[in-house]
């Protein structure tokens, strides 16, 4: 428990940490928000300049400027946005459930082809069987997944005059549209994830059926379904579980490209919009959001690790 | 990245396996007997031979404008030319420079820090743990692609910094893959039994940690290098990966995209080798933990 | 002049763009011009249905006065108007006011507002509400980067409720077009204080703001009110913003939109696709390389002449707009009558023996290294660039090209300007959009006084000062082209910039939609002559 306590106090730490890092990384990029309005065909004179720093509070030092956001994040006031001038506590609200849902249906997707895959190749006595899926398989990694998108959608498009509705449409409000809608960007990015998942439940499987307690099941009479399904898969489970939280906390890091090539307004691209866009307070929020997500997996998994192997402890 | 290809790729299983030249040559031998292994070994050879001697195989100049643009494959031109009108081929041949250069670099940039990271956050435990633990946890709180982008963006576009900002990216990955392993062998009675005698760290890190933390590491690095491939393609596709007239695979891959149809050759071909690569790497891997791991710990 | 070319389902074949571009200004599109006329007399106009379209970009923010990028002013062109608009042949033609006249040597503007003009929130439009927006402009608080545009107002009078008198210290012949402004959109007075005016809207255009989702769409529907009548015909809008060309061209197979701008590849990609039409003709948009005339070599006109003499500039249309554009001087091939005749132009075909001559004269035989910076946010002209860089191997000249995050091009940019080339690079690409007079493509940059003379830092081209003046004074439309003409050759013998060409404004629209037509703005102004059969 004392344990917790510390880890607590770190993770503390360490968002403070993420406050600062990206404080100051965002305002170590090359120009700011002056930059981007006057445009390479405008200009702003020197007066102008200075009444749009004043605006958007960039003419005070750094430092006064991070602990006036660290007193509105604490708040609970995120700031506005510079370039669309909503706040961002709002524009966060309407991106987050579409980069959830799109982190979900993927994970989803993800464990529904790797996981009978990966049990298959552990389990058949096939050579040919094994290397087939594991080649098949990697086949999906070895692709960007933005040239997996693109030939989709070309696909799409070319082979089956299909694509779904453009504007995006909430599940709520009508959920086989959004799932159209959903299924070509699942899809460019469940192929290479997938394999990661065929990957660790096979060579978990393997290590499992090698052990012990299989010999006695199989002993006991057991029917090789039940050994498989209730006893080796059950265990083997754990460093697959792992895995894919680790693959929900990097798709809810906001996939970017992806949301760029499809056109969904989700938090990855808004984050590189942010960047590109020099607009502090965007990028300030939008990471901030993604530490606290970071950090909460993180701590699940090396909790996860003590329970896995009790070998570890902690001190 | 190549989105959220990077951390899912940890080894979740620290295997311990202890070094002894013996098992070393049995591990060699395993590997000869795994069929994947192979053809992963053979791929990246492969891979590593044309890099090497792109200069003698290529063609052509990869960046000199010498013909007509989007000529399909011919007697003279056998990969036909891209838009600018270089010879596809020359440029296949030189992207393997770019891809490995970005590739090995960064996965050492971040093997090296992050892997040692890792075993000092492991061997010395407490407060050093913990903050090392947690400056890596606040890199991994951006996501990758952003933050290369923004180190890139702050650094200046050049291929170093590029491999810098992949680097940076992946160190977080590496240490986690070291402190396990190292968390497990530390924690054993006779290293303890060994710092109760007063010998000294650096010596039981080298002896001891290390042979037990290098298979993971091995099998992490050949996965990081097939993904830091797929990372500088997407930093390519944003434009701020490679320099043209550079040619890198992730580059021609990105450029083609406006080309699919009025020329595929210059759409495929840099896919293709991107694919055979990446598997390669992939399938290394594979095959070095299929025979380093799962491994029984031995005394 | 504008052009339009239709060609009805037929796409355009690759040949078709190479030998577009290769075929020098003068010839263009008369053919088209017929064609578009027989395509558009089948059916009559009808009211009704939803256009759905894809932009290619964000438009970031729909203030009308606060805005660079041009993304933003094809948002809010449909919600806003000005004082006067463009027809289809770029004629200036009263909008908002009725009538204007010049008087007191071109330094009093007096325009006559149209009555019962209403906002889209029912309030009608005054002289007060045109002051207030002009004002607003001028103001440094607005930081309005098109400012410098307007600066020559001195003072804005009502003098009654449909009647605004506009006072300038000297002539400013852009004030006859208001309509090209790029922050002359009329908004009601005292609307930015009570509204975020960079995602909502009040104006007096054919269509109203339904919402805008930054990143994501912009939706729009009729005016009912709005004073052109019977226009718009269409009942709403929706532009949603994709990125992807490829995505866009699906779309437009899979017919989930039915307007898309397009590049001369995508228009190549979409060859044999039924039911879509691809138009296209050029558009004021000039790319081009600003030179630091600063720097070392390049101080020398020789130099800089020699370079521009070693690129071959249809290689450079080839490779880089994929055919579909013309060669074009300082004021794009196309505007008017105020442009450079192409046939006529020095540089256009290549002549290295030549260039080498010209530099070794300029004592650089030997060559030198220098860098030009670019942005991938514009691949267009990164791919110029390296025709360059290509070409320049022959005259020993090693160019590195640096590709820069937009954010980081633009900064530095702004940099090289305000530390009169002395920070910052040699050579940056770029390219110029749409200016309501020829006087906006020269007076700023190469004027002595002009607020944009970058790299020179009011470094005189002195045979130009006097013709630009001259010009800027002149009523007479004939005058005022000769002094352009010769001022225009004498830049492209001085050479501060590079200029290339005027590429071709590639739109796609599907069966269904008819009466569209280009804009050599570039703007998507006619969307409000357009309906779906």
């Amino acid at each position: 428990m004392r344990y917790l306590a510390r880890r607590a106090l770190w993770t503390v730490v360490a968002l403070l940490g993420v406050s600062v890092l990206i404080f100051l990384l965002v305002r170590l990029l090359p120009g700011n928000i002056v930059d981007i309005l006057a445009g390479t065909e405008g200009q702003l004179s020197r007066e102008q300049r200075a009444a749009v720093l004043r605006e958007f509070g960039l003419d005070r030092s750094v430092p006064v400027q991070y602990l006036l956001w660290m007193r509105g994040m604490l708040r609970g006031d995120l700031g506005w946005s510079f370039r669309s001038g909503q706040p961002v506590a709002e524009l966060l609200a309407s991106r987050l459930p579409i980069t959830i849902e799109l982190a979900v249906l993927t994970v989803l997707a993800v464990t529904l082809i790797g996981i009978p895959l990966g049990v298959l190749a552990s389990v058949s006595r096939s050579i040919r069987v094994k290397t087939l899926v594991q080649i098949v398989g990697l086949l999906g990694l070895s692709l960007p997944s933005f040239w997996i998108a693109v030939l989709l959608i070309i696909a799409a498009s070319h082979l089956f005059g299909w694509l779904p509705a453009l504007i995006f449409v909430s599940p709520w409000s009508d959920p086989w549209v959004n799932l159209q809608q959903m299924f070509l960007p699942v899809l460019s990015l469940a192929l290479g994830l997938s394999v990661v998942v065929v990957r660790m439940t096979r060579s978990s499987m393997l290590e499992v059926l090698g052990q012990d307690f299989i010999k006695v099941a199989r002993a006991k009479g057991l029917s090789a379904r039940a050994v498989l399904l209730r006893h080796a898969l059950r265990n083997a489970l754990i460093p697959i579980v792992t895995v894919l939280g680790l693959q929900m906390g990097y798709l809810l890091g906001g996939v970017v490209i992806t949301e760029q090539i499809f056109g969904l307004p989700g938090l990855g691209w808004t984050l590189l919009n942010g960047v590109y866009q020099r607009d502090y307070p965007v990028v300030q929020a939008t990471v901030m959001l993604f530490a606290v997500t970071f950090v909460l997996i993180n701590l699940a998994v090396d909790l996860l690790y003590t329970y896995l192997d009790p070998r570890i402890r902690y001190e | 990245m190549s989105e959220a290809r990077t951390a899912p790729e940890v080894v979740a299983l620290p295997g311990v396996v202890a070094g002894r030249p013996a098992r070393r040559a049995r591990v060699i031998r395993a590997l000869g007997r795994t069929p994947v292994a192979l053809i992963g070994a053979a791929t990246v050879a492969a891979v590593i031979l044309v890099a090497l001697a792109a200069p003698v195989l290529a063609p052509h100049d990869p960046v000199a404008q010498i013909a007509k643009p989007l000529l399909p494959p011919g007697r003279e031109y056998l990969a036909g030319t891209d838009e600018f009108g270089r010879d596809e081929l020359s440029r296949l041949i030189y992207g393997a420079r770019v891809s490995l250069y970005v590739g090995v670099l960064a996965v050492l940039f971040a093997l090296g820090v992050g892997g040692t990271t890792g075993v000092v956050a492991g061997f010395r435990g407490g407060w050093v743990d913990d903050t090392a633990m947690r400056a890596m946890d606040m890199l991994l709180s951006m996501p990758p692609l952003v933050l290369a982008i923004a180190i890139t963006a702050v650094l200046g576009p050049s291929l170093t910094n590029v491999m810098l900002a992949i680097g940076i990216v992946y160190s977080p990955t590496f240490a986690r893959v070291a402190r396990g392993p190292t968390l497990a062998v530390v924690q054993r009675p006779y290293i303890e039994a060994a710092r109760a005698i007063g010998a000294p760290g650096l010596v039981i890190v080298l002896r001891h940690v290390l042979p037990n933390v290098a298979a993971p590491i091995l099998v992490q690095a050949t996965v990081s290098l097939s993904t830091a491939i797929l990372t500088e393609a997407a930093l390519s596709f944003l434009g701020l990966g490679t320099q043209p007239p550079t040619a890198s695979w992730g580059l021609m891959l990105s450029a083609s995209r406006q080309y699919m149809l009025i020329d595929p050759w210059i759409a495929v071909l840099p896919g293709l080798a991107i694919a055979v690569s990446v598997l390669g790497f992939n399938l290394l891997g594979d095959g070095l933990r299929d025979v380093l791991d799962p491994q029984m710990p031995s005394q | 002049m504008a052009r339009t070319g239709w060609d009805r389902g037929r796409g355009l074949s690759r040949r078709d763009l190479l030998a577009g571009g290769l075929a020098l200004g003068g010839g263009l599109a008369l053919g088209a011009s017929a064609r578009s006329a027989r395509a558009q007399a089948a059916g009559a106009p009808r009211h009704g249905g939803t256009l759905v379209a894809a932009a290619e970009i964000d438009p970031i923010s729909l203030d009308p006065h606060t805005n660079s990028n041009f993304s933003a002013m094809q948002a809010f062109d449909h919600l806003y108007e000005s004082l006067t608009m463009y027809d289809e042949k770029t004629n200036v033609v009263p909008a908002l006011a009725q009538s204007w006249e010049i008087t007191n040597n071109g330094k009093t503007y007096t325009f006559k507002l149209r009555p019962n003009v209403k906002f889209h929130n029912g309030q009608t439009m005054t002289a007060e509400d045109v002051k207030y927006s002009i004002e607003r402009v001028l103001d440094p608080k607005t930081a309005s980067p098109w400012k410098s545009w307007l600066d020559a107002i001195k003072e804005i009078k009502v003098l009654d409720p449909l009647t605004v008198q506009m006072n300038l210290d000297a002539p400013y012949p852009l004030l006859g077009s208001f309509a090209g402004m790029r922050a002359a959109g009329i908004i009601p007075k005292g609307l930015a204080e009570r509204e975020n005016l960079k995602i909502k809207g009040i104006g007096t255009g054919p269509f109203k703001l339904v919402e805008y989702v930054p990143q994501d769409r912009v939706v729009y529907a009729r005016n009912p009110d709005y004073w052109d009548k019977p226009l718009p015909y269409l009942d709403g809008m929706v532009f949603k913003v994709l990125h992807e060309e490829n995505a866009r061209l699906a779309a437009l197979r899979a017919g989930q939109i039915q307007y898309a701008f397009l590049s001369a590849q995508g228009a190549a990609q979409l060859e044999g696709a039924p039911g879509i039409g691809v138009q296209k003709s050029p558009f004021a948009w000039v790319v081009l390389h600003y030179i630091n005339v600063l720097k070392g070599p390049l101080a020398d006109a020789r130099v800089r002449r020699a370079m521009r003499m070693a690129v071959d500039t249809n290689e450079v249309i080839q490779k880089a707009a994929f055919g579909a554009a013309v060669p074009s001087g300082p004021v794009p091939t196309g505007y008017g009558d105020w442009y450079l005749d192409p046939k006529g132009l020095p540089y256009v075909k290549a002549d290295v023996e030549g260039a080498r001559k010209l530099l070794a004269d300029a004592g650089h035989a030997s060559g030198f290294k220098l860098e030009i910076k670019c942005s991938p946010q514009y691949p267009e002209f990164v791919a110029t660039t390296l025709v360059i860089q290509e070409s320049l191997k022959k005259l020993s000249i090693d160019v590195t090209v640096t590709q820069m995050e937009w954010g980081a091009f633009v900064a530095e940019n702004a940099k090289s300007n305000r530390s009169c080339g002395r920070e910052g690079s040699d050579v940056y690409a770029s390219a110029n959009t749409f200016r309501p007079d020829p006087d906006g493509y020269l007076y700023p940059y190469f004027h002595s006084k002009g607020d944009l003379n970058k790299g020179g830092c009011d470094r005189p081209y002195p045979r130009v000062d006097p013709l630009l003046v001259e010009a800027r004074q002149s009523a007479n439309h004939a005058e005022r082209r000769r002094l352009y003409q010769e001022a225009q050759r004498i830049l492209v013998e001085e050479s501060p910039n590079w200029w290339w060409y005027a590429k071709f404004n590639i739109e796609a629209v599907t069966g269904k939609v008819r009466g569209y037509s280009q804009s050599f703005t570039g703007r998507r102004l006619f969307l409000k002559k357009t309906y779906l059969a």
